[in-house]
């Protein structure tokens, strides 16, 4: 039994198993979720082009939405979960005419019923990739607002998923922030103002929190990197 | 029924050895080698690993043991594997033909070994020196092979009339050429390491299979899950218009028919149903005026469409493992003759596999549903001699042959 352990054959055998072994569950893993948020943003990306100003939007809202999770405490599966849904939220507006996307006018309520379904195609379309189906919902529902008064399904509170909630927070600040074809970008404590004010209304109060506190985190850093 | 006979042979010979517990795991080896085959991720190979495991038995326990074991291992292994597909009765058919099969190449291979004047290592190791025993190990695996290939060609000219043998016994043949470089040294391995260190020595090799398995394994279906994701999302990303989808898939299986055709190499053959889908993603960012216009486009609107290539092209030089398709996605608008768009490649210069989908794309968007721009659809005849007539200036000459002749199949198997 000693001297198996000094055999050539079964020496090599070893090395291959660790190697294979080192292989299946620890580089593959990494290398291909790192893959596939690549390739889900590319394609994010690449519906983004329609609407002038929204490149790179669903990218930082991923960001904002990782790092609320993180503090909501929420495990990493989920957190995932939301960023991909935050990479893809507006996959749905390839099917939104370009016109109504870069409309500088106010919409028709014609119009804006076409807008609105955005979340809806955005949700089935994500929901056919077998291994994207709990980010369906999250898409579909992120235009939910805590009172009740948001679409598709006019969920309220804690009805909405929290994904949704979170994510809800994230993309409003980002996109008060841009200048929109509608309307000139918010300064950044504007934005601020605009969330607290909707905190119970519009936003789940705890998310609001959760993403100033996030806020204040980031500054702090910059602010450390600036000097 | 040769087979049950030789079997049965085998079992009374064997019976007295047939004690060893040893036995048992081996048993289970060649079961479990059956059930968990080998897939390698990016091609349709894959390989089993019960000819190794029988061969080390029969290098370690003789014949009649090797025979006996590995045969109600294999035949019980197929029966779990096929149950579902096959009512019972073409189940316990199809079995026993495989299996009597099975015996039979053994058998006879196993027998030429010794009488050959191979060593059986239970006999202990012979004087001859090590290749000699990897030479007759080469023998045996290409006995079994060729053997079972040869059955299966005749079993497939005695009752198959969809399939000439010719084809059964070269597809056969190829997919086994890897595995039997494998199979000899590995076997003989397996059975040195189990004469020295009995069931230790299994365990030795037996978790190192497994555990390679598992790598190749997972990067298949991790590999499987990316690619799915990708093309499913991008396909649905170009349904702009309800007509896309069914242009898409149906581009992408005739992009993949001619493909095969041509006999591109298996790395393009992989990829090309995946080009096919997402060749117009390029399209995702034009606007729907341009693209749906009924009139004549301005120049300046003709400029925005003929970028989607190249666009297209960038989107997919993003995404990992779908590097290969960059060019074909940008070359799917070129033509032989220097008057494609975006490069104004000439012909020599163009992918096949963008030619292929240039074909494709073609005949489907002339013979499919109707669309705006084109109110009505031609036949497909009519579609049929608009490709043959763009020979040469619009579509590769190789291409539009392979495309006639998949045309013509199509058309056989629809009177069918």
């Amino acid at each position: 039994m000693s001297n198996i352990l000094a055999n050539p054959a079964v020496i090599i055998s070893g090395l291959f198993t660790i190697v294979a072994g080192g292989y299946a569950y620890v580089y593959l893993p990494l290398v291909m979720r790192k893959a596939y948020r690549q390739g889900l943003l590319t394609l994010a990306r690449a519906v983004e082009t329609k609407d002038t100003g929204a490149e790179g939007h669903g990218e930082r809202v991923a960001a904002y939405v990782v790092q609320v999770a993180k503090e909501l405490r929420v495990p990493i599966r989920e957190r995932r979960r939301m960023e991909y849904a935050a990479f893809l939220q507006d996959i749905g507006n390839v099917r939104v005419p370009h016109r109504i996307l870069n409309k500088a006018q106010a919409l028709t309520d014609e119009e804006f019923e076409i807008v609105k379904g955005h979340t809806l195609v955005g949700a089935e379309m994500v929901e056919q990739v077998k291994f994207l189906r709990d980010v369906a919902p999250i898409i579909r529902h992120h235009h939910e607002r805590w009172d009740g008064s948001g679409y598709p399904d006019g969920l309220k509170g804690k009805e909405i998923p929290l994904g949704s909630r979170i994510l809800a927070v994230c993309t409003a600040y980002d996109s008060m922030l841009r200048t929109r074809a509608y309307r000139p970008g918010m300064d950044e404590e504007s934005a601020i103002r605009e969330l607290r004010a909707g905190a119970g209304t519009v936003y789940d109060p705890d998310v609001v929190n959760a993403f100033l506190k996030v806020l204040k985190k980031r500054m702090k850093w910059e602010h450390t990197v600036d000097h | 029924m040769l087979g049950l006979i030789v079997f049965v042979t085998a079992l009374v010979c064997g019976r007295s050895d047939i004690k060893d517990p040893a036995i048992g795991v081996f048993f289970i080896l060649v079961f479990l080698a059956e059930l968990l085959p080998v897939r390698f991720p990016g091609t349709a190979a894959e390989a089993i690993m019960t000819l190794p495991v029988a061969l080390s038995l029969f290098l370690s326990h003789g014949t009649s043991v090797m025979i006996a074991a590995s045969t109600v291992a294999v035949t019980g292994a197929a029966l779990i594997v096929h149950r579902k597909r096959y009512s019972p009765v073409r189940l316990i058919d199809l079995t026993s033909y495989h299996a009597s099969m099975y015996v039979l190449s053994v058998a006879v291979a196993s027998l030429v070994y010794i009488l050959a004047g191979g060593h059986i290592l239970s006999e202990g190791w012979g004087s001859s020196p090590g290749w000699l025993y990897l030479v007759y190990c080469y023998m045996w695996v290409f006995l079994c092979t060729t053997l079972n290939a040869a059955f299966d060609a005749l079993g497939a000219a005695l009752y198959r009339q969809d399939l000439p043998w010719r084809v059964v016994f070269a597809q056969y043949i190829r997919w086994t050429i890897p595995n039997y470089i494998v199979t000899a040294p590995f076997g003989l391995l397996f059975a040195y390491l189990y004469t020295s260190y009995h069931i230790y020595g299994i365990l030795a090799i037996i978790i190192p299979f497994l555990v390679g398995r598992q790598a190749l394994n997972q990067y298949a279906n991790e590999l499987g899950t990316y690619r799915e994701t990708i093309t499913t999302l991008g396909s649905y990303m170009q349904h702009y218009h309800p007509y896309t989808k069914g242009h898409l898939e149906r581009v992408a299986d005739l992009a993949t028919e001619v493909a095969k055709e041509l006999r591109l190499r298996t790395s393009s053959l992989m990829l090309i149903r995946d080009a096919g889908i997402l060749h117009d993603i390029g399209k995702v960012g034009v606007s729907e005026e341009i693209l749906d216009k009924e009139g004549k486009l301005t120049d300046e609107e003709w400029n925005i469409i003929r970028q989607h290539p190249a666009r297209g092209a960038e989107i997919i030089a993003q995404l990992r493992y779908l590097e290969p398709i960059v060019p074909w996605v940008r070359g799917h608008h070129e033509r032989p003759d220097g008057r494609g768009y975006p490069d104004a490649l000439k012909d020599g210069q163009i992918p096949i596999e963008a030619a292929v989908i240039a074909v494709a794309d073609a005949f489907d968007a002339m013979a499919g549903v109707k669309r705006s721009y084109r109110e009505v659809p031609l036949t497909e005849d009519q579609a049929i001699d608009q490709v043959r007539y763009g020979v040469g200036t619009q579509f590769d000459p190789r291409v539009v042959k392979a495309f006639l002749r998949v045309m013509a199949r199509r058309r056989e198997e629809e009177v069918e």
